[in-house]
């Protein structure tokens, strides 16, 4: 006899929201380390970057409801979600970071080169292509704005471009992407 | 006030968190009040999900400490459960229709029926009924109403399929919703099973724990939390 498949992610949010501790465990397996992994590299603190996961889990147990499977993967809401929250934090310590440089107890960080950064670790084919086939202004603002976690004003700054051209940049590039992995059934619905 | 066009740039930057907290709001409000603005955030976010999950991992697996944490916060912290409501017990669906239900948690599972199409649905569906644990209910109208008769299976493993043809179309802004009830102490309780689309055929569910009974209400597109309106079929198990 065959093995039962396994449940859906949509059925074990079910089970969640019936206080059902397997089941979020089962989704801890399955999206963990993804969550995890997407902290790190926003907030490049291993320590912070669990208590971004512990948080994000946490939180499918106290409001599962906030997930509708209508609107997308459960992998996308949890790595929205992620992102969202280390955001939040990494411009609350880069606020901090900023006052300290002002008074003087700080030397400001060494630049990253988040573009060439990202792009060698893609590790899905499709998806470099689909960045590869962005402008550089596209991909740069992007990858600034995404993987640096800068908001489309701090991005300007950093390129000193305008901001208008900026959002006009992220918001081509998101348009392409989405055409891109579309197309090849890596998002979209 | 935003063009259509300026709006959808902002989408692109909030799905990619780089817009300042009042620009959010106003997205916020936006997708709100527009479906297909909704829709284009959760491609865009769905994009920004697969560039996350492209690239190498930053790092390996969570520490044991993690999911230990996850375990102390969510031993003081549980779903909220619902509150109130009536006891069912034996009854016809017409007392169901006399109730507020109430719904504490609303899981959709509509994306099923997205993946699968109604002739493959028509197929699992009749297979479900062929297994010898899984259980077939009609759902009835009730009084003062045309008669509306439903049926649908139920699988041991919660997973169900109603066969809603026989329900007429909705206008495009309705839609019809399924809802379970399920056996729970001290009350049973009332849960969002999906919405079922203004016309629907064959629709999945996926249920959790021992149904005692099934009911269907015409909402606003996108289905309700929590449902005032009455069943328009429903059936409930035998106390």
């Amino acid at each position: 006899m065959a093995d039962a498949p396994s449940p859906s992610d949509a059925a074990l949010v079910v089970a969640v929201a019936r206080a059902d501790e397997a089941a979020l465990s089962t989704l801890y397996e399955r999206h963990g380390s993804a969550v995890l992994s997407l902290a790190t590299r926003l907030l490049r603190r291993r320590d912070l970057a669990e208590e971004v996961t512990q948080e994000i889990f946490t939180r499918l147990w106290t409001r599962p409801e906030r997930f509708d499977p209508a609107r997308g993967a459960l992998r996308t809401f949890l790595l929205s979600d992620t992102h969202g929250r280390s955001v939040d934090l990494l411009r609350s310590e880069l606020a901090r970071r900023a006052r300290e440089e002002r008074e003087g107890r700080m030397a400001p960080p060494a630049p990253r080169d988040l573009e060439s950064e990202v792009m060698t670790s893609v590790t899905n084919e499709r998806v470099r292509r689909a960045l590869a086939a962005l402008s550089d202004g596209e991909r740069e603002a992007i990858t600034l704005a995404y993987f640096g976690g800068y908001s489309y004003r701090e991005v300007a700054e950093q390129l000193g471009a305008p901001e208008g051209t900026i959002k006009s940049r992220i918001r081509m590039g998101m348009q392409r992407l989405k055409g891109e992995l579309t197309a090849v059934g890596i998002a979209g619905s | 006030m935003r063009t259509a066009d300026e709006m959808q740039e902002l989408i692109a930057l909030y799905s990619l968190d780089a817009l300042e907290h009042a620009e959010r709001l106003e997205v916020d409000a936006a997708v709100a009040a527009d479906a297909s603005l909704l829709r284009e955030l959760d491609e865009m976010r769905a994009v920004a999900a697969a560039l996350a999950d492209a690239v190498e991992p930053a790092t390996d697996v969570p520490s044991p400490a993690v999911w230990r944490g996850i375990q102390a916060e969510i031993a003081t912290g549980r779903p909220a459960q619902p509150t109130g409501g009536r006891r069912w017990g034996i009854g016809t669906f017409m007392a169901l229709a006399a109730v507020v239900i109430a719904v504490a948690l609303a899981v959709r599972v509509g994306n099923l029926q997205r993946e699968l199409d109604s002739v493959e649905l028509t197929r699992l569906a009749e297979a479900k009924m062929t297994e010898p644990s899984a259980f077939v209910v009609t759902l009835g109208g009730g009084a003062g109403q045309e008669e509306t008769v439903v049926e649908a299976v139920i699988g041991p493993d919660g997973v169900g399929y109603v066969m809603a043809g026989a329900l007429p179309a909705l206008p495009a802004d309705r839609t019809y919703q399924l809802w379970a009830i399920v056996a729970a102490e001290p009350e049973p309780r009332v849960v969002s099973a999906g919405v079922l689309g203004n016309d629907p055929s064959v629709a999945p569910f996926q249920a959790v724990g021992e149904i005692v009974g099934l009911a269907i209400t015409a909402e606003v597109a996108g289905g309700v939390p929590v449902s005032e309106g009455e069943p328009i079929a429903a059936w409930l198990a035998d106390a």
